[in-house]
């Protein structure tokens, strides 16, 4: 019987590992549910390089899975079942309503994801996936992607372009059906589009303080005004260059650059307080002996932080598995839109929502992994940067 | 220059450069710079066989023909320039890597050992030279 869940990661392996861009243009399979939460981890995971083209696809997934399924809020539960966050992730497409693309779009859109995303990430999410299922219930379990039979039933069925044939009945408790002829949907990209926050939830281990509405003056009527009063604070502080991201369409992150600090929570002064790598030289324009020799003859530590401010009505319940790693803090500096767009900043600033201002802090030894830590309270940080949020007191 | 000053101004400069790298070295490792694992040792195992080599052929071979040559006037000054030039870039080269790593966002070890290979034909380069000026001015 070992021989069975060990021939089932073998089959989802060699999917994994060969199949997707075939797959793309000829897999006739509905998506699963279990699909849908692998793309997912990949992305929350930020072991997709090509996050824009492979949320994109999760999403146009979705609503392929939500427009053929008989039951909707079945599928969104199942999905949710196995992968809480996913559905938060993919919001704007969890719906069967969501408009729709061209199946060659997809298609394409995928290949091009298959072509970037390393196979090594790829398995890893299978390995955790198939892990966590190992763990969670019988060896029976589905894992994703699909099976190799809806590549080979896509093959017989004819070449990509023929029409897609009606999927053959499937014992799987998740398996979606989708209608024949049913064009795979996603949202269209638009300019005021930005890229949701990653990972959702937050993982951990970080600082926070929690503002709800009443502690920001009433003048702030709209998420743009909220963002202002935010930068504004924050710049006043010698911060700049913030990046934006989406929590769901009713609110926003806004994240500063990752900084060195030393052991008071002060940052580093001149160009080495902005360290977006993590490197621990120091700086000839505060140069010291003392600084010098300590570094030349021991062992370099630096320690970095990085502000993340979430605005949301969302009751934000950290993920616990996870820990921030630095290339994640790296990706928000390189994914993060520039600037709060309309559609979003246009929302009003409601009772509801509510400010989490997270700390995370990386402590780094030299020649070792930077490694996420817990120390002090938000209310230092704020207070060695001299930053107040909210009403003036 | 005769043969013994030039002799006795190279060995000079290969120990001075050789007791002072040392120190640097011997202070990180004391201080736990390359870590208290198997990297322990990192720093005199870039050192020792980018040094011993050159130190001991001088060492040896001219204490060894310590005769009626190192009276003579050098009899080849380009390679003996050459020499001398080589072994200060050298060692030199070796200082700086050294002095300027907490400059640098790399780790010691890493830069140790991606600065070997370089330092390994520099190394050759001098052997070279050294070998040279001393079968040129043997008979």
């Amino acid at each position: 019987m070992k021989t069975v869940p060990a021939a089932l990661l073998m089959l989802a392996f060699c999917l994994v590992a060969g199949s997707l861009p075939t797959r793309a243009k000829a897999d006739p399979s509905p998506p699963t549910v279990e699909e849908i939460s692998f793309r997912c981890r990949l992305i929350r995971g930020g072991q997709d390089p090509e996050w824009t083209t492979g949320l994109r696809i999760a999403r146009a997934r979705l609503s392929e899975a939500l427009a053929a399924a008989d039951d909707e809020e079945r599928v969104r539960a199942e999905l949710n079942a196995i992968d809480p966050g996913c559905l938060t992730l993919l919001a704007p497409a969890a719906s069967k309503h969501a408009s729709q693309l061209p199946a060659n779009q997809t298609a394409d859109d995928e290949r091009t994801w298959s072509a970037r995303l390393s196979r090594e990430s790829q398995e890893e999410t299978l390995r955790e996936m198939t892990g966590a299922a190992a763990t969670a219930g019988p060896p029976e379990s589905p894992r994703p992607p699909p099976p190799p039979a809806a590549a080979t039933a896509a093959s017989d069925a004819g070449s990509p372009e023929s029409p897609r044939p009606p999927p053959p009945p499937s014992p799987r408790r998740h398996q979606a059906t989708v209608r024949a002829g049913a064009a795979p949907a996603a949202l269209p990209p638009t300019e005021s589009r930005i890229e949701p926050f990653f990972p959702w939830p937050p993982p951990q281990p970080f600082l926070s303080e929690t503002m709800t509405r009443q502690a920001f003056p009433k003048e702030l009527k709209t998420l743009q005004a909220v963002s202002d009063h935010l930068s504004s604070a924050l710049s006043a502080a010698g911060y700049s260059d913030f990046r934006y991201f989406s929590i769901r369409d009713d609110g926003f992150a806004e994240v500063t650059r990752m900084e060195r600090i030393d052991d008071q929570d002060r940052p580093f002064a001149g160009a080495s307080r902005w360290e977006d790598s993590g490197a621990l030289s120091i700086s000839p324009d505060t140069f010291s002996v003392r600084d010098y020799l300590i570094a030349l003859f021991r062992r370099r530590t630096g320690t970095f932080r990085v502000f993340v401010l979430l605005v949301t009505p969302e009751n934000m319940i950290p993920d616990e598995e996870k820990q921030l790693r630095l290339e994640t803090v790296q990706a928000w500096q390189s994914r993060g839109s520039l600037t709060l767009p309309d559609s979003i900043g246009r929302r009003p600033f409601s009772d509801r929502h509510k400010v989490y201002v997270l700390v995370y802090e990386f402590k780094k030894e030299e020649g070792e992994t930077p490694r996420t830590v817990k120390e002090g309270t938000v209310a230092d940080h704020l207070k060695a940067m001299g930053i107040r949020f909210g009403k003036p007191s | 220059m005769t043969l013994g000053r030039a002799k006795s101004v190279l060995s000079y400069m290969w120990i001075a450069g050789f007791v002072v790298l040392c120190t640097i070295i011997g202070l990180q490792t004391a201080f736990g710079k390359y870590g208290g694992g198997e990297d322990w040792d990192t720093g005199f195992g870039w050192f020792f066989p980018l040094t011993i080599p050159a130190l001991s052929l001088m060492l040896t071979v001219w204490t060894l023909q310590r005769t009626k040559e190192d009276g003579a006037e050098v009899t080849s000054s380009h390679t003996l320039a050459a020499a001398v030039i080589f072994s200060v870039f050298y060692l030199l080269a070796m200082l700086g890597i050294l002095l300027l790593h907490p400059f640098t966002g790399l780790s010691i070890v890493t830069q140790l050992h991606r600065s070997a290979w370089p330092l390994g034909v520099l190394e050759g380069i001098v052997m070279a030279l050294l070998g040279r000026l001393f079968i040129a001015n043997a008979s």
